[in-house]
């Protein structure tokens, strides 16, 4: 058979190519370098670590630790991606970085670059803070080590640690942080950013833990890093050229936003809210006959089991946030040392107390009668334990010293969301129960509506003008965090902020001036059902309003870190 | 109680206990190490090798090797090579980073042909390879053969560059090509051709380690080649480190002297130092009689730069310049290294041969700790300058000698008429012809010319107007490839084998450890595949594959200053751990002896016919573009992080390089000026020449004198702002002069 010339020519081309391509995919440097390369043998890199390492381990008292020479380190940044490598991390994980300092003036200009990794604390925040004694300091090398089968990925440790160490990985749902290669470091070799570094600026030195908690005192640690009095990191910076008076971290006037952490912004709402909601009730049937009397047996049981289902949502909430969730119930081994813990303790009693309480409502419906000491003592216990509860919550973001979490400012903002939001519950439950006991609304309007109005109205305020002295700081002249915060807040999330206030105000005081207003409800002209979708937008403006403001909370809490170092 | 169920009761209260507190499970092992064996030390236990192999790196031209772990023949994971003369067990984080930047969406799979909607499209190699073909040969028969051309590079083996010069020029009629080395080198070329005799950068780089005075120019070693500063660190001798750079950079403050100079006043201040040595007589007349010509008129010319007059220029005090001038004296072993501070300049040949001249006058060269060394940027720029034939001819040699033309013929078995009688047009001629409509066709192999070249906006209207614009690539996403007609999806470093020549002259090999993705292909085949569909398949029927044109090298080599005759084949350089050139058959014994570090000129013989080095000269221009009213300050542009590599192609591809690099544009800027116009640190700024407007972030630094702004070279917005202009003798572009200024950018700036 003949062929066309032009197609034999066509197929030897596309064999030609089918070989090309399958050559390409062919992997030959084994075969084709016949050199043999020994397949055991000690680390042939040891001979340029071997004095970057202790000879012995440490005495009592002493503890391994990072030593820096910022003389040698030239920010090659070759440490970072030698501890990547050598580590196996995942592709955006970072166990160590660099960051920089910049100051001084014209002649003597300086750009000190900064490598940084864990500093095994003697005093660790990450440790102290872990819910579920996920961290441990080894007792022989003083090394912080992570377990992370123990950890439920709650991430506390992420907002405890001022060096902003952990880093989470959403896939594992766990922490993970740099352990000085342990392992290596055990079988006498050196770390990998030890290793790596070409200018030999990193070594494993032995310290003595008393003095580096005396000399914290003095803050010597690195220029522009977090106070070290508060963990006493162990990382010696050495150098010979101090740093200018004027050193700022590259990076210090850009901000940062944070985290938003959406399920901890719902839980904390939500159960705020419910706190809010025991608290109402029990005021309210404690001192006004009407409820006593008229609505008890009504919308007591709605009104309480709305409290109820409210903070349980805000704990389920809470659950989205832990990376592995079924383990949350090891959250009790922190109680010692963890606000953490202690806070999800008191929510446990919290849950247990309002539910007795709750059913204890309910018994009437069953024929059972209605016991009302025990009404009263499970009443007090389900407020008392929503308070401590809601304590512990703010104390949780105390602990981890961030300046725009004080105590102050945090305690008011969580026990004005649960009256803004506990207070509209009350008056929708009023309403209610006015309708279904056939009562004029005015008149209970009248009585005890404008009152909760007028309370609402004054904390609604308050609240807001508390977030509004934020944005004060927007003024000062230096770059605190709290400056820091308030620039995130009219910047980056100003659209956030402004739709908080927008929230905040048609909820928390616009709504309520219209129900209040002369010759409104007074004379009876609002519609009884104007005013019970006024009161039911009231809550729901406000709900989206404290989220809101939940979200900043978060997202604007300007984390401490290392100088310059891009946060993770 | 039985003791089975005793044991039941174990076993649950275990199973209990362990969901209380786990400390030993999946997530722990994860991160569990074993002995990696190869003499690797731990390694995580799921990438733990069962081979290693090394390789030279292929990023910058350092040249470290890295040492790549194999599982069943694939590349999983690398350190650097421990005993290697270059490396020496440690790289930066490029090269770390290597192998994860081949792994990238951006990367070809297929080649992609501009379909009439205008939108690239995939299409077969055969469909790619016609139109290849069709497009540039019509291109040809309309235009003339001329009228096509290529752009090389610095970043391919020697091989692929050799083949690619041979294919284009001598199998395609094209006569018309250059590299991007034009960027970075062209300017050493020229000063080594004319004070040498021949490109020849004389050092190894053990003379970081053995002088006891080391002279940077235009060079941040630190951020540009971490691991030669390495070298600097090593040397015991307590050197003195003098850094001539307009900015502090992180060498600058390392240095014992920093001599902040006025951008491009490098010339006059280098003459100024000559001029003192010779008023003082510090100098080695002995090896100046025996080694050099030209010294009478040198001195000559350097007499009017006086101490007082170069202060005046350099504004560096004259008691400073002295001060220099005696360490330079009182040095026993004086190195002097420059990059692209004198390179990238308009009188950058002038600038390094000033450099060479201090050399030659003081006899620091060809002597351990001496030399005039320049510092090559890219991989393989060094192979490209001996054998991409675009210049020169194959091996160093002269389009225009017949004799020369008639030695490759013979050695390649080709028709000397093939071989072009006049050397190609420079990268910025070759832009000049597209505008002038001479050249119609363009072939851009591995470069990234809309990013990278000078005065972008009229660069990118430059390429549009082509007829037919090919680029061969790893990555389909870079800013050429986007304006290409056709693209071929190339295989990169790591997927191919060949070899690289460093800075110090060593030639390593690289090899093929990852497998490439879709259908692309090593460049060597895709040379192949277009010489078979071209029609002159039988010219290179013999270039099968890349170790078989090394040999060819050889040849074309031999006899040259660059004669690597010596080396057997792949396997040698592998155990060697590279061979710098020269390495003749002939130097037999003397060869092995010292074949670990090698230097030039130790017997003071050069490559011009008389054997002596040149002193070469010439009066100092001022820059183009000054600093005027409208424009007031001068943009300095230059490297910004070690994480970064040219145009980001590879280095954006790695997760951790990225975080490891500033994401967004920005400019340093003195305090002082930043009061003056009004900028706060971190505000967006806009920055404007004649040619572009770009925004970019404040960095408010001290490390730039007043008056100068920096930006790094990476971002793609960057050359928007550079002014095309080029050093009259090697046409390369000088990026670190022109004119600008600074504003806060308002919000309804369009940029």
């Amino acid at each position: 058979m003949t062929q066309n010339p032009s197609s034999a020519l066509q197929s030897a081309r596309n064999e030609f190519l089918d070989e090309l391509l399958e050559g390409q995919q062919s992997l030959t440097a084994v075969t084709q370098f016949a050199q043999t390369y020994e397949s055991n043998g000690s680390p042939a890199g040891a001979k340029y670590y071997r004095d970057l390492i202790p000879a012995a381990a440490p005495n009592s008292g002493e503890q391994y630790a990072f030593e820096v020479d910022l003389d040698a380190c030239s920010g090659c940044k070759a440490c970072v991606t030698a501890c990547h490598a050598l580590n196996g991390l995942e592709e955006n994980e970072l166990w160590r970085n660099v960051g920089q300092l910049v100051g001084g003036a014209d002649e003597a200009a300086v750009v000190q670059h900064v490598t940084t990794a864990c500093h095994h604390c003697v005093d660790p925040a990450c440790l102290s803070g872990c819910p579920v004694e996920a961290y441990e300091k080894d007792p022989l090398t003083g090394i912080v080590r992570h377990l992370d089968d123990q950890c439920i990925g709650c991430q506390y440790c992420v907002l405890k640690c001022p060096y902003d160490v952990p880093v989470y990985s959403k896939s594992k749902g766990i922490v993970r942080k740099c352990d000085m290669c342990h392992d290596r470091l055990a079988a006498g070799e050196a770390p990998a950013c030890v290793q790596a570094c070409p200018n030999q600026a990193i070594r494993i030195r032995i310290v003595d833990q008393q003095t580096l908690v005396d000399e914290s005192e003095a803050s010597s640690f690195l220029p522009a890093a977090p106070d070290p009095a508060y963990t006493v990191p162990t990382t010696v910076y050495k150098s010979n050229r101090p740093l200018p008076q004027n050193a700022l971290p590259a990076d210090f006037f850009s901000v940062q936003r944070t985290h938003g952490h959406l399920p901890l912004v719902f839980m904390l709402v939500l159960t705020q809210m419910s706190v809010g909601a025991f608290l109402i009730e029990q005021i309210m049937y404690s001192y006004f006959s009407f409820f006593r009397e008229e609505l008890a047996a009504s919308v007591r049981p709605l009104h309480l089991f709305a409290a109820l289902g409210l903070g349980f949502l805000g704990l389920g909430a809470s659950l989205f946030h832990l990376g592995r969730p079924q383990y949350a119930f090891r959250a009790v081994l922190g109680l010692r040392t963890s606000w953490l813990s202690r806070e999800i303790v008191a929510f446990g009693i919290f849950a247990a107390a309002s539910t007795a309480y709750v059913s204890l409502a309910f018994w009437p419906y069953f024929g059972l009668a209605a016991h009302d000491g025990r009404q009263t003592v499970l009443g007090a216990a389900a407020s008392a334990s929503g308070l401590l509860a809601l304590f512990c919550s703010v104390m949780v973001y105390v602990d981890t010293r961030r300046p725009c979490w004080k105590f102050s400012q945090t305690s008011a903002k969580f026990l004005l969301t649960s009256l803004v939001l506990g207070l509209p519950i009350a008056l929708l439950i009023l309403i209610a129960g006015a309708a279904l006991n056939g009562q004029a609304l005015h008149s209970v309007m009248t009585d005890y509506g404008r009152l909760l109005c007028r309370v609402l109205l004054v904390v609604g305020a308050a609240k807001m003008v508390l977030e509004v002295s934020e944005l004060l700081h927007l003024k000062g002249r230096q770059h605190t965090p709290q400056k820091r915060r308030a620039l995130l807040l009219a910047g980056e999330l100003g659209m956030i902020t402004l739709r908080r206030f927008f929230f905040g105000f048609v909820g928390g005081v616009a709504l309520p001036l219209v129900l209040l207003a002369e010759g409104g409800m007074r004379s009876g002209q609002y519609h009884p059902l104007f005013v019970g979708v006024a009161t039911l937008l009231i809550l729901v403006l406000l709900t989206i309003g404290e989220l809101h403001e939940r979200y900043l909370f978060f997202a604007a809490s300007v984390a401490a870190k290392m100088p310059g170092v891009p946060a993770a | 109680m039985s003791t089975n169920m005793q044991q039941q009761a174990d076993a649950v209260r275990q199973a209990a206990a362990k969901l209380w507190r786990s400390e030993n499970g999946p997530l722990t092992h994860d991160l569990v190490q074993q002995p990696g064996k190869f003499g690797l030390g731990r390694l995580p236990a799921g990438k733990t090798p069962n081979a290693t192999t090394q390789m030279v790196c292929g990023f910058c031209a350092t040249g470290c090797s890295l040492n790549i772990h194999l599982r069943d023949g694939q590349a999983i994971n690398l350190t650097p090579t421990v005993d290697y003369p270059v490396n020496s067990g440690m790289a930066c984080p490029k090269g770390w980073e290597s192998l994860s930047v081949l792994k990238s969406s951006g990367r070809g799979t297929t080649p992609l042909l501009r379909n009439g909607r205008g939108k690239l499209a995939p299409v077969s190699w055969p469909e790619a390879m016609a139109a290849f073909r069709d497009r540039l040969q019509e291109t040809q028969a309309r235009h003339g053969v001329e009228s096509v051309a290529f752009l090389s590079t610095g970043q391919m083996p020697t091989e692929e560059m050799a083949f690619l010069g041979a294919l284009a020029k001598f199998g395609m009629g094209m006569v018309h090509g250059d590299g991007n080395t034009r960027q970075c080198m062209a300017s050493a070329v020229v000063a080594y051709k004319q004070a040498f005799g021949f490109d020849a950068p004389p050092y190894t780089y053990q003379d970081f380690e053995q002088s006891d005075v080391i002279v940077l120019i235009g060079s941040n070693l630190c951020i540009a080649h971490p691991i030669m500063w390495q070298r600097v660190l090593k040397n015991p001798h307590r050197p003195e480190i003098i850094v001539v750079d307009p900015r502090k950079t992180e060498t600058a403050m390392a240095a014992t002297e920093h001599l902040a100079l006025r951008p491009k006043s490098d010339l006059a201040l280098l003459y100024g130092l000559a001029h003192i040595l010779i008023a003082e007589d510090w100098l080695d007349r002995k090896y100046i009689a025996a080694h050099t010509s030209g010294f009478d008129d040198f001195c000559a010319h350097v007499a009017e730069f006086t101490p007082q007059r170069v202060a005046e220029a350099s504004g560096i005090s004259a008691a400073q310049l002295h001060r220099i001038a005696n360490i330079i004296h009182a040095g026993k072993r004086v190195s002097f290294w420059w990059t692209m501070g004198v390179n990238q300049s308009y009188e950058g040949v002038r600038t390094a041969q000033a450099i060479i001249n201090l050399a030659l006058m003081t006899g620091n060269i060809g002597r351990a700790g001496a030399g005039a060394n320049s510092i090559t940027g890219q991989c393989n720029a060094m192979g490209s300058r001996l054998f991409s034939n675009t210049t020169n001819l194959l091996g160093g040699r002269d389009f225009e000698s017949a004799q020369d033309r008639g030695q490759v013929a013979d050695i390649l078995g080709i028709d000397a008429a093939c071989i072009p009688d006049r050397p190609s047009w420079s990268y910025n001629e070759i832009l000049e012809g597209i505008l002038r409509d001479k050249i119609k066709g363009l072939w851009v192999v591995c470069t990234n010319t809309a990013h990278s070249w000078i005065n972008q906006n009229t660069c990118r209207d430059i390429l549009d107007r082509l007829d037919f614009l090919v680029v061969q690539d790893m990555y389909s996403n870079t800013e050429t490839a986007q304006l290409a007609d056709l693209y071929l999806p190339a295989a990169g470093w790591g997927e191919k084998d060949g070899t690289f020549i460093n800075s110090e002259r060593r030639v390593g090999v690289i090899k093929k450890v990852v497998r490439a993705p879709g259908q692309a292909l090593a460049d060597f085949s895709i040379f192949r595949l277009i010489a078979e569909y071209w029609g002159c398949g039988r010219m290179f029927a013999d270039w099968t594959d890349p170790e078989a044109v090394f040999h060819k090298l050889k040849e074309l080599s031999r006899g040259r200053p660059c004669d690597i005759s010596g080396i057997a084949d792949y396997q040698m350089l592998d155990q060697r751990g590279g061979i710098q050139w020269p390495y003749p058959e002939e130097g037999g014994a003397d060869n092995d002896k010292n074949h670990t570090h090698r230097r030039l000129f130790e017997d003071g013989k050069f490559y011009h016919a008389d054997g002596r080095a040149r002193f070469i000269f010439e009066t100092p221009r001022a820059m183009p573009e000054p600093p005027n009213k409208r424009y007031p300050y001068l943009l300095l542009t230059g490297r910004g992080a070690a994480a970064q590599w040219h145009t980001q192609t590879r280095t954006a591809c790695s997760a951790v390089l990225r975080e490891l690099a500033p994401q967004q544009a920005y400019v340093e800027i003195h305090p002082q000026d930043a009061r003056r116009e009004g900028l706060r640190p971190n505000q967006e700024a806009i920055v404007e020449s004649q040619r572009g407007r770009i925004r970019a972030k404040v960095f408010v630094t001290p490390t730039v004198q007043e008056g100068q702004v920096f930006i790094p070279m990476h971002f793609e917005q960057t050359n928007q702002l550079t002014h095309a202009h080029f050093d009259p003798h090697s046409k390369q572009p000088s990026y670190k002069d022109c004119a600008v200024r600074v504003r806060r950018a308002e919000s309804w700036d369009d940029v």
